[in-house]
Formats: C-alpha cells, structure tokens, sequence
C-alpha cells in the first residue's frame, strides 16, 4: 500500500526579531491508510508546525517552509491557498486543541457544521441541514436536531470538541490530524473522546495523525511513532517497539520520567522520578552537533558536538525502528527498570 | 508520620457562590455549591492528594483551607484553632504558617519585581531576617535549598523557563517557613520533562522540612507519586478518602473507579487491554446537583435508593472510606 501522506525533508523557519528560528528541520514521516501515526514531543519541538506547515496553515509573511508533503499523489508545500482549501477538510480534517477558541462564538454549531459542508459541495440547504444533524448524532451528540441551534457557549467542554470532530469529519476527509485534541479536556472525557475516534476511524477507514505529548494517549491508540525533539525527528517505531526499546536518550528519558498509575508502591517507597536535566535549545540558537547533547546522560564528547546523528536503524533486524543517535543501545543495557 | 496528630481540619465546609440576579427586581437563581459539605483531615507531615475533575471543587477547596475565599459553612481548624471566624489581624499570624503553590508561575509572579524581591516579599511582610543584607542572605539560601542558582535574583520572572519559575514560587512560598502549603496544579502547566524535576524537588522539601501538603492536581498518576493518602471530588463532595495505594490500585466508589480506568497508563501491552470505563453524559450543574448521590445521573452502578438518600463517607475496609450506597445504604 503507498502511503496517504508522504512528507520529505521538511523544513519551516519563522524569521523573528531575535533571528532565524528553526523549528523544524528535516521531518520525513508517511501516514499509511487507516493507520494511526502519533507524533509525540514536548511544547516547541515543532510537532503542531509540522502539521500546520503540511496545511499551509503558518502565516506566509513570516514563515519559510522548505521539503516536501505529497498527499495522495499531490504536492501541497508551495501550492496556492485555493488549492489547498479543496485539501483541507476534503482530503485531510483537523482538530485543534482548545475547541472554544476554533469554534465561531457567534454562529450556531448547525450553522459552522453547514459552512464545513457547502465548502466542498453544492447543496439544499435541507439535505445540508439533514447532513449536519446526522453528523452531530455520529460524534454522540444526544438530541442533534435540537443542538445544531446551540452556541458553543452553551456545550461543555467535551460537547465543543465532538462538534470539531463533526466539523472536521463533514468533508468526509482521508486522513484526520488531532493536535492536542484532548489536552484541554478531563481524564474521564478524553476517554469518551479517544472511543469515539477510534470508532470513527473504523468506520471511516481514515488515517489519523495524533499530534501529543501525552505518552500515556499514545500507548493507547497508536500504530507508529515519532518522537520529536528541537524541530527533528530522533526516534521512530512501531508503538511496543519504541516503548519496550527506547533507543534515543531522550525517549528513554521522557518514559522513564513518568510516574505511574499502576505502580504498586506507595508514595513513601517510590523512587524519585528520573530527570533530565536543562532544557530544550533555542531554535534560534540550536547547537552544531546533535540538539539533544547539552542533556544527553550518553554522549560520546566530540562526535555529538559537532556533527548531527542521522536517524539510522537501531539494529539490523529492526528496520522501521529508527534513531537518530550515536549511542548505541545494546542488548547489554536493556532500559532498566523495565517498564 | 504519626496519624492522629491533625494539622488542618474542615468540618462540614461549604463554599458557595451566589449566582447574580438576572434583573433588578428579580432574586438570585441560586448558587454555585462550589464546595458543598466536606469533612476533612489532614494530618502533620503527610501529603494529601486531592483529585478531581474540572468544576468539582477541588481547587475551591485548597483556598478555602487557607482561607483565601470565605467559606460560607462550616468550618476550618488549623492545628487545634478554628479560624473560620478569625479577626485579620490574628489572621495574618496564621498566614505565615501557611503558603500556596499556584499552577501558572507566570501569572502568579508580579512581572517588574525581580524574582529576588519575589522571594523576599513574603519575609518583609511577616517581618523576618529583618534588614537588607540577612534578608538578602536568607534570599539566596531559598534559591539555593529550590535548586536555583542565587546569582540570577536580579533577574525578571520571564527571563525564565517555566520550570525555573515554578521553582521561584515555590521559593517564596518557603519563605515564611510554613507548615502547610497547598499546592494547586504545581505541574500541570509544564512539559513532561520538567514535571519530574518539579515533583522531585516538592517531594524531597517535604522530607527535609517536615512539610504538610495539600496536592491538588487532576492528575492521578503524579498524585500517586507523591501522596500519602488521595481524596477523590465530584460535584463539591469528597467521594472516597484512603491510602494511596488502595485509593488507586481497589477504588471502592464508582467514579473512583471510571476516573482510575480513564488515566491512560504509558506501558502499550497494558493500555491496549485495559478496560476503560467511559461515564456517559457531562458532570452535572454545580448550581443545581442531582437529589441523593450526585454521581447517580453517571454513575454505571446506580440502583434504588440512589435518588433518595445522599450517601456519607463511610469505612470499606480498613484503608479507605467511600460515600456510596454499594457498600451499605446510609444517608
């Protein structure tokens, strides 16, 4: 099967004030149909801009994106915005975050669901009308005839985010990307959230790409993974490959700083959490070498310093599972504590 | 730790917000029972990790404890003295003894104060290391004991990353030398490689002071970590009280129960198979809570005498109490 989405050395700038900063350098990923691809990272390692830049979403006055997304056969980096209007939403739907911020406040849900239908196709406005309730019902909108009348304001917070999903899912879209689709949301409804996406998924047959730094959602619903640190990609595997070998320093890192829910030790017996020290660089000011080194409990001084690791299979046998790491991870030191 | 030796104390507390009369001539709706009748323990040295949902109180709770909202029932004691009714003047004693820990260090920091006069302000307010260079010195003892370096206080607030900021909070809340400090959602607003250090650093000053906390944060999995005992909210009610360990591991109320399976566990073999009980429906209005148990309109295990009686905390086994009929009807 080829790929639904192909994206090749990408590559975005946002020219600021203080200089260049480079918050993606060199992403390559393919979402393959009706798979699950997460992308996983903590705030400004460039995982939202990836997207934004694949949906030529970035405000062009400021932005330079370079490399390369092929959906569907179909260049869309440097394409003009009409032709990517018939892409997004028709060819690929998104979910923000904060559904209170995307939603229009003072249009009706029944009304933005329409505006999400017509973009793509001429119709009644009473087929849009049927369509639109329809839809609300398959988010599991209780009452949708009654609800396409109600202003965000007026739905919960969960409520507003299956209205997003709705709005993205009108153009019956191939693949769908969640950014923090349920970050803003609490635990017990994320859970009705994550169900219906996956529900939908299965009936819908699209691919999904969850955007997170949640690595507790991403166990959960995930296929493949990518692990993004300072604009790039450092590691990526299938689900239980990544997280029963985490191959790249900072991926061993971010797991094993997680406390646990299911860790039968009380609070008094527990260790202290595993830290990486610092911080992320700057993007305006990344290092030469490798941008993890500053933090890396591994690194081998002079190479990292100065020269960038390719992501490169972590062994000859596992050929999709990839870091980008001089370090390597041998059989020798399996992660201890296995999780 | 010695239970039985209770620092603070809520006795039957309310917090209510009147809702604001939709007309000159018109009364109240009513009010928002933010908190809403919870007894409380909280013992010296422990940590006790308070969890909820958004909306059910929790935080409400944390201030009222210190009484940074009034509470409009009941009462609070803090160590043996009931300070529900307290004069200001005698308030302000108290204060010292008591401190905050807030979500957003950015917004809880005044942006054109150095963080160095951040850290002081609490002792030149309480009156302590009186004179520029002790209060100086005892400054830079307090970046030092949170993991700063004291070269940086004449530094400003967004010169720093958030981790460092939070840990200029916590600086300052230390700055009194509290016995008690509520710390509301202390990681929720940092990147997962920060939260640890944070936690670790929350932990370890609890140890070395001989702190009391007050844990309030949705979530269950670093409550875990640092708690001693868990305190479980809906609707302005505490639900289940016990051993974090039984609290997590055997909850023993229904929405303790969907809370714990909601929490997604970072292990792929363990997530997949794990049975996730999704609660139907949206937490109910806090102006308007249902009859009975307030979890019932949800609640996948309600049965008859759910409407009728509102359930107490009551012991199940001999880790835990929960305020459900399941395990007797009471109320």
């Amino acid at each position: 099967m080829s790929p639904v989405l192909s994206v090749r050395d990408l590559r975005v700038a946002f020219r600021t004030g203080g200089g260049l900063a480079r918050v993606v350098n060199g992403v390559d990923f393919d979402v393959e149909p009706g798979e699950t691809l997460a992308i996983v990272g903590e705030s400004g390692s460039g995982k939202s801009v990836t997207s934004l830049a694949v949906l030529g979403l970035l405000p062009q006055a400021v932005t330079e994106v370079h490399g390369s997304a092929v959906f569907d056969g179909d260049e869309l980096i440097g394409r003009s915005e009409e032709h990517l209007r018939r892409v997004r939403g028709a060819g690929i739907g998104m979910v923000f975050q904060d559904p209170m911020t995307s939603l229009n406040p003072v249009l009706t849900v029944g009304r933005q669901i329409a505006e999400a239908l017509q973009a793509h196709e001429k119709a009644s406005d009473r087929a849009v009308r049927t369509r639109a309730a329809e839809l609300l019902g398959e988010v599991g909108i209780p009452d949708p005839q009654g609800r396409l009348r109600a202003y965000p304001h007026q739905l919960s917070g969960g409520m507003r985010q299956r209205v997003m999903i709705a709005i993205a899912l009108a153009g019956n879209p191939q693949v769908l990307i969640a950014d923090e689709a349920t970050t803003a949301l609490d635990v017990t409804v994320q859970a009705q959230i994550l169900e219906l996406i996956e529900r939908l998924q299965g009936e819908h047959g699209m691919a999904v790409v969850w955007i997170t730094h949640d690595l507790g959602v991403v166990a959960g619903i995930a296929d493949h993974v990518i692990v993004m640190y300072a604009g790039r990609c450092v590691e990526e595997a299938a689900v239980d490959d990544l997280y029963s070998r985490p191959s790249h320093p900072y991926t061993r890192g971010l797991l094993s700083s997680l406390p646990l829910l299911d860790d039968p030790r009380s609070a008094r017996e527990r260790d202290p959490l595993t830290t990486m020290p610092g911080l992320p660089p700057d993007p305006v000011a990344l290092p030469e070498g490798c941008a993890f080194y500053p933090r890396c409990a591994y690194r081998l001084d002079d190479r990292c310093k100065t020269e960038v690791p390719p992501l490169a299979p972590v062994a000859a046998a596992a050929e999709n599972h990839r870091a980008a790491t001089f370090y390597r991870i041998d059989a020798a030191d399996e992660p201890e504590g296995q999780r | 730790m010695t239970q039985g030796d209770v620092l603070v104390r809520a006795k039957s507390l309310e917090v209510h917000f009147p809702l604001p009369a939709p007309g000159p001539f018109r009364s109240s709706p009513g009010a928002v029972r933010a908190v809403d009748g919870v007894d409380l323990e909280i013992f010296r040295g422990e940590t006790l990790g308070l969890v909820g949902e958004s909306g059910c109180g929790k935080s409400t709770l944390g201030n009222a404890l210190l009484r940074l909202v009034e509470p409009t029932g009941g009462a609070v004691e803090f160590d043996g003295t009931d300070v529900t009714g307290m004069p200001a003047r005698e308030l302000r004693a108290l204060r010292r003894r008591t401190a905050m820990v807030f979500q957003d260090p950015f917004a809880s920091l005044d942006p054109r104060f150095t963080v160095g006069e951040s850290i002081g302000e609490p002792l030149v307010i309480h009156g302590l290391h009186r004179g520029r260079e002790r209060r100086r010195a005892r400054v830079s003892e307090l970046m030092e004991i949170v993991g700063l370096n004291p070269d940086l206080r004449n530094r400003y607030p967004h010169e720093f990353s958030g981790g460092q900021r939070q840990r200029v909070g916590i600086a300052r809340a230390l700055a009194g030398e509290p016995d008690f400090i509520v710390c509301d959602e202390p990681i929720a607003s940092l990147d997962v490689s920060v939260q640890a250090q944070v936690v670790n650093l929350l932990v370890r000053l609890q140890r070395e002071l001989g702190l009391t906390y007050l844990f309030v944060s949705h979530d269950l999995a670093a409550v875990r970590q640092v708690a001693d005992r868990v305190a479980v909210m809906y609707l302005g009610r505490v639900v289940e009280i016990g051993d974090g360990v039984a609290v997590g591991d055997e909850p023993q109320h229904p929405y303790t129960e969907a809370l714990v399976s909601a929490v997604p566990v970072p292990v792929p073999e363990r997530e997949r198979v794990r049975e996730r009980i999704v609660l139907q429906g949206d937490i109910p209005s806090p102006t308007n809570p249902p009859s009975g148990c307030r979890f019932r309109t949800r609640c996948p295990r309600v049965f008859e005498p759910c409407p009728d009686h509102d359930p107490v905390l009551q012991p199940v086994g001999s880790r835990q109490e929960a305020a459900c009929h399941l395990h007797g009807v009471t109320g």
